[in-house]
C-alpha cells in the first residue's frame, strides 16, 4: 500500500493544553480521508502542523515515504501540500487569475506574462472541472467560487495532497454537491484529499477513510463501509447522543406573535421583505424555510427591531411594536438569537460574564441607581448559563472569542433563554455548532416550546426544520411562498417551494 | 496577588514596561553625543524630580497633557476617532477667557464653576459640527476633525487679534480678572488647582468606563458597532454622547490653561497638547489611570529636557525620539496581542464543562 502521508505519534501541547495527543493517521494516495471530531477535538491544530503553520512537540511526519520536518507552510508547499482555510485568503480587489498566480507569477523580462498565466490557469481549471471567470474581481464573486479559486490557487502551485479545513461551512447544498464532484476529479487525478469537517452525512457520501478524533486522541480508524452516522456520531461525542427532548401534544390558538403585511428593506432591495403576513402562536415552533437570501436575514431583523418596517405592522400578545425600538423589544420579551454570532451576538473580546448580560443589562437587576452596573449579578448569571447550558470553559472571565462555535453559540442562547421570553426569534441557532451541541440546542428549543414559549425558527438547513417545526411557512422572494404541515409534505415538495417553483393558494 | 489587584495593575504595568524600552533605546540615541545616558537621564531625571520647584513644574506641564489624554482615551475606547481635541481644547480655552474677563466682578465660587462650564460647552460645540456630519452624513470623523483643528485655531488666532484684542502687543486677550484665576500652589511654578481637577476626571473616568452602563455600551461602540445596536444602543447617538463627553474634556484642557497658567487667551498657545494627548491615552491603554501615568511621564520628559540641554550637549529633541519610539512600541505591542490572542483560541476547547466543574466542586 502506497501512502502519501504518515503521521506517527504526533503530539502537540501548548503550556497545560494537550491538543494532539499520540496521534497517528496513514492516508492512503489518491484517497478522500475524513478527519471528524467536534470543535476544539484537535483536528485543525493536526492539519496545520501537517501543513507546516504549527510544530509538534513530538512525533513524526512522512510525506511520501520520505522523512520530513517543516518549519514553516513554506516547507510544506515544497512538498506539494496545499490548503484551503476555512476563511479564504483572497484578495477581494484583485481578479481571480492575479489571485491564483500571486507570489508565483510567471514572468516575461520584468513583467508579469498575462498570457501564459492564463492558459496555464484555464487549462487547470478545465482538467479538473472548475470553471472560474477569470477576469472578475475575487470579492464579487459567491463564495462557493471563491472556494474554486483557493483550490485553483493551491493547484497553481502543485499541490498533489489538499487539505480542507470546514470547506462546506459556509456552502450551500448545490455548492456543496459541486465541491464534492470536484473532490472527485482529484482524488482521480491520483491527488490526495484531507478533509476536516463535523457533518456526518457529507463524511459519509465523501470519504474513502475516516479518522475520528477526539479531545487530542484518534479514537477510530474506519473505512467508510464498515459504518454509519449514529456510529461516528457514538465516536465522536465518546457517548450516545442525548434522548431527543419530545414535543408535547399541545394547541393553543392564542396568538403571541402577529405579522400583517410587513415590508422590509434589504441592502439593495426595497422590498427584500414584501408584504409578508405570519403569526406565531403560543407553545409553537415555525420554522421558516428558504434558500439564504430570500429575506429571511431583514425579517429576523425587523421582527428584533433592528431594522424598521416601511409598511405594515407587527403586535406581540396583541399589542402593537411595530414603532418600538430594539431595546423596547427585548425588554418586552423578544429574544433574537442572531444568525451571526460572532459580529451580532456577542462582543468576543469581553468575558463570557459581560456577554451574558449583552441587552438585558438595562434591567435594574443589572444597572442600578446611577447607571452603575451590578457585578456581583452580572457573574451570577454568567454562571447559570455556564452550568444549566453546559457551556465549556476554566471560568465566566474568559473572553468568549476564546471558546468554540458551539459554546460560544451556547452562551448566546442560553442569554437570550434564561430571561424567560414570550417570544424567540433564532435564527440559524446551529450554524458552525459541533453535533453535540446541535442536539443539544434542539433540545432547549422543544422544551421551551414545551413550557409555552413561542419560536420563530429561521434556518436553512431543512433537517432542522423538519426536526423541530410544528408549521412550516417556506420563504421565496421575501414572501411566503407557503405554509405548511410538517407531517404531511415531502422535501421535495418543500423543495418546489423553496425554489419558487410553487406557489400556494 | 489577588486576580482582581492583578487585573486592575495590568494596563499601568504595561505602560511602565513601554517607557523602560523607550528610555533603553534612546540610551542608544544619546551615546554618539559623547555625553553617557546615564549623566543625560540623571539630568534628566533631576531637571523633573530634582527639587520641590521641578516637580511641581512637572506637575504643571503633565496637567494638559491629563486632560487630552483622558479625552483622547474615551473616545477611542468608543472607537470615535477625535483628532479634534486641538481645536475644541481651543475653543473651550477662549469660552473660558471670555467668561473670566466680562465676568470679572462676580465672585470666585461663581465665576470658576461659570468658566469651566463655558469651557466645556465650547469643546462641545465644536465636536457638535463632526458629530453631526459624522453620523448623519458618514463624512469621516477624522478628515472632518482636523480641518476643524486649523479652523479653531486660526478663528481664535483672528479673535485675540482683533474684535478682543488686549493690551499686549502679541494677539491675546486681556488678563482674566483675578476671581478666575485658579489657586497656585507656589508663586514659583505655574502649578495649579487645575491639576487635582484633572486627576479627579481621571478616576471618575475610569469608574465611568468600566463600572456603569454608559462605560459597558462604550466599550461595545469601540469593538463591534453591530453588536452594540443588537444590545439595544442607538450608535449614532452613542457615538455623539462619547464625542461630545471627549470634546467637553478637552475643553477643561483649555480653561487650565488660560485660567491657571496663562490668565489670558494667547494665540497658538498650545504646543499640539491635542495630539500629544493622544499618544499619552494609547501609552496609557486607553485606560484613564494608565493615562495618568503617561501625563506624568511625558510631563516630566518636557520639563527635565530643559536641564537636560543645558547641563549636558544632548538636545531636547531627544524627547521627540522618544515619544516617537514609544508611539511604535504600542503599534508592536498590539501586533503581539493580536498574535496571542490566536494562541488563546486553540488551547481552549479542553476547558472542562459547566457541569463538569459544578460536579468537581460539589465533591
Amino acid at each position: 500500500m502506497e501512502y502519501s502521508v504518515e503521521l506517527e505519534g504526533i503530539r502537540k501541547v501548548y503550556g497545560p493544553v494537550i491538543a494532539n495527543d499520540d496521534i497517528s493517521i496513514k492516508v492512503r494516495k489518491g484517497s478522500v480521508t475524513c478527519i471528524v471530531g467536534e470543535n476544539g477535538a484537535g483536528k485543525s491544530t493536526l492539519m496545520n502542523i501537517l501543513y507546516g503553520l504549527e510544530q509538534p512537540t513530538a512525533g513524526t511526519i512522512r510525506i511520501n515515504g520520505e522523512t520530513v520536518r517543516f518549519s514553516s507552510s513554506r516547507d510544506a508547499i515544497k512538498k506539494k501540500i496545499g490548503m484551503v482555510h476555512q476563511h479564504f485568503m483572497l484578495v477581494n480587489e484583485l481578479s481571480v487569475l492575479e489571485n491564483v498566480i500571486i507570489g508565483m507569477e510567471p514572468r516575461k523580462g520584468p513583467s508579469l506574462n498575462y498570457k501564459k498565466a492564463r492558459a496555464v490557469v484555464s487549462e487547470l481549471g478545465e482538467r479538473f472541472g472548475m470553471q472560474v471567470p477569470l477576469d472578475e474581481k475575487a470579492g464579487d464573486l459567491a463564495v462557493g467560487i471563491q472556494q474554486k479559486v483557493e483550490i485553483l490557487k493551491i493547484l497553481y502551485r502543485g499541490a498533489e495532497i489538499l487539505i480542507f479545513d470546514e470547506p462546506t461551512a459556509v456552502l450551500t447544498p448545490q455548492e456543496t454537491r459541486e465541491l464534492f464532484a470536484n473532490i472527485r476529479t482529484l482524488t482521480a487525478d491520483g491527488k490526495t484529499v484531507l478533509l476536516i469537517t463535523h457533518h456526518l452525512d457529507e463524511v459519509m457520501e465523501i470519504s474513502d477513510d475516516i479518522v475520528v478524533v477526539r479531545r487530542g486522541k484518534v479514537v477510530a480508524t474506519l473505512k467508510k463501509e464498515e459504518t454509519d452516522v449514529k456510529q461516528l456520531a457514538f465516536h465522536m461525542v465518546g457517548s450516545a447522543l442525548p434522548e431527543e427532548c419530545q414535543r408535547e401534544e399541545k394547541q393553543s390558538d392564542q396568538v403571541v406573535l402577529a405579522v400583517k403585511e410587513i415590508t422590509v428593506a434589504g441592502a439593495n432591495k426595497p422590498n427584500a421583505v414584501n408584504r409578508l403576513s405570519l403569526e406565531v402562536h403560543e407553545g409553537e415552533i415555525l420554522g421558516v424555510a428558504g434558500v439564504s437570501g430570500n429575506g429571511q436575514s431583514e425579517l429576523a431583523r425587523a421582527l428584533a427591531g433592528l431594522v424598521p418596517v416601511t409598511s405594515g405592522s407587527i403586535s406581540l400578545c396583541d399589542r402593537d411594536i411595530t414603532r418600538k425600538s430594539r431595546r423596547a423589544r427585548l425588554l418586552d420579551g423578544i429574544s433574537y438569537i442572531p444568525e451571526d454570532r460572532k459580529t451580532d451576538g456577542l462582543c468576543l473580546q469581553w468575558s463570557i460574564a459581560e456577554n451574558a448580560i449583552a441587552g438585558y443589562y438595562v434591567q435594574p437587576a443589572y444597572s442600578g441607581r446611577f447607571g452603575f452596573i451590578n457585578r456581583k449579578k452580572m457573574n451570577e448569571t454568567a454562571e447559570r448559563i455556564i452550568q444549566e447550558y453546559d457551556v465549556r470553559t476554566p471560568s465566566a472571565a474568559v473572553p468568549v472569542g476564546s471558546l468554540s462555535g458551539g459554546n460560544q453559540q451556547k452562551v448566546v442562547i442560553g442569554r437570550e433563554t434564561v430571561v424567560d421570553p414570550k417570544l424567540i426569534i433564532a435564527a440559524e441557532p446551529t450554524r458552525g455548532v459541533d453535533i453535540g451541541a446541535v442536539s443539544f440546542i434542539h433540545n432547549d428549543i422543544i422544551a421551551l416550546r414545551n413550557k409555552g414559549v413561542s419560536v420563530l425558527l429561521i434556518s436553512s438547513d431543512l433537517d432542522e426544520i423538519f426536526r423541530l417545526s410544528d408549521r412550516i411557512a417556506v420563504m421565496y422572494n421575501g414572501e411566503i411562498a407557503a405554509i405548511v404541515d410538517p407531517s404531511s409534505i415531502t422535501r421535495e415538495e418543500l423543495g418546489l417551494y423553496m425554489a419558487g417553483a410553487k406557489k400556494e393558494g | 496577588m489577588s486576580g482582581k489587584l492583578k487585573k486592575a495593575l495590568a494596563a499601568p504595568a504595561k505602560t511602565l514596561f513601554a517607557i523602560f524600552v523607550a528610555l533603553v533605546i534612546g540610551a542608544l540615541l544619546v551615546l554618539p553625543t559623547g555625553t553617557t545616558p546615564l549623566e543625560a537621564y540623571k539630568e534628566l531625571w533631576n531637571g523633573a524630580f530634582g527639587s520641590k520647584i521641578n516637580i511641581l513644574n512637572t506637575l504643571a506641564r503633565s496637567t494638559p497633557l491629563l486632560f487630552t489624554g483622558l479625552a483622547a482615551a474615551l473616545a477611542f475606547r468608543g472607537g470615535v476617532f477625535n483628532i479634534g481635541i486641538e481645536g475644541q481644547l481651543y475653543i473651550g480655552a477662549f469660552s473660558a477667557a471670555l467668561i473670566g474677563i466680562y465676568g470679572q466682578n462676580l465672585p470666585p465660587v461663581i465665576l470658576i464653576p461659570l468658566c469651566i462650564l463655558g469651557a466645556m460647552l465650547g469643546g462641545l460645540l465644536w465636536a457638535v459640527i463632526p458629530g453631526i456630519l459624522n453620523t448623519k452624513y458618514q463624512i469621516n470623523l477624522v478628515v472632518i476633525c482636523t480641518m476643524m483643528n486649523n479652523i479653531a485655531e486660526l478663528f481664535t488666532d483672528y479673535l485675540c487679534g482683533y474684535p478682543f484684542k488686549g493690551d499686549i502687543p502679541t494677539n491675546a486677550t486681556l488678563k482674566l480678572g483675578e476671581n478666575a484665576w485658579l489657586m497656585r500652589f507656589d508663586e514659583r511654578s505655574e502649578l495649579n488647582i487645575g491639576f487635582i481637577l484633572a486627576v479627579v476626571c481621571a478616576v471618575l473616568l475610569y469608574i465611568l468606563m468600566f463600572k456603569t452602563r454608559f462605560g459597558y455600551e462604550t466599550r461595545a461602540l469601540g469593538l463591534n458597532r453591530r453588536f452594540t445596536s443588537y444590545i439595544g444602543v442607538n450608535v449614532n447617538r452613542k457615538i455623539l454622547a462619547v464625542l461630545f463627553l471627549s470634546g467637553m474634556i478637552a475643553g477643561l484642557a483649555g480653561a487650565e490653561q488660560v485660567m491657571g497658567v496663562n490668565h489670558r487667551f494667547i494665540s497658538a498657545f498650545s504646543s499640539d497638547y491635542g495630539f500629544t494627548g493622544i499618544t499619552v491615552a494609547l501609552l496609557g491603554g486607553l485606560n484613564p489611570l494608565g493615562v495618568v501615568i503617561g501625563a506624568l511621564f511625558f510631563g516630566a520628559l518636557e520639563n527635565g529636557a530643559i536641564q537636560m540641554e543645558v547641563m549636558t550637549n544632548v538636545s531636547r529633541d531627544l524627547i521627540s525620539s522618544l515619544q516617537a519610539v514609544i508611539i511604535m512600541l504600542i503599534a508592536a505591542e498590539e501586533l503581539i496581542r493580536t498574535r496571542r490572542g490566536i494562541k488563546k483560541v486553540k488551547g481552549a476547547g479542553k476547558a472542562p464543562s459547566g457541569r463538569e466543574r459544578k460536579e468537581a466542586s460539589a465533591s
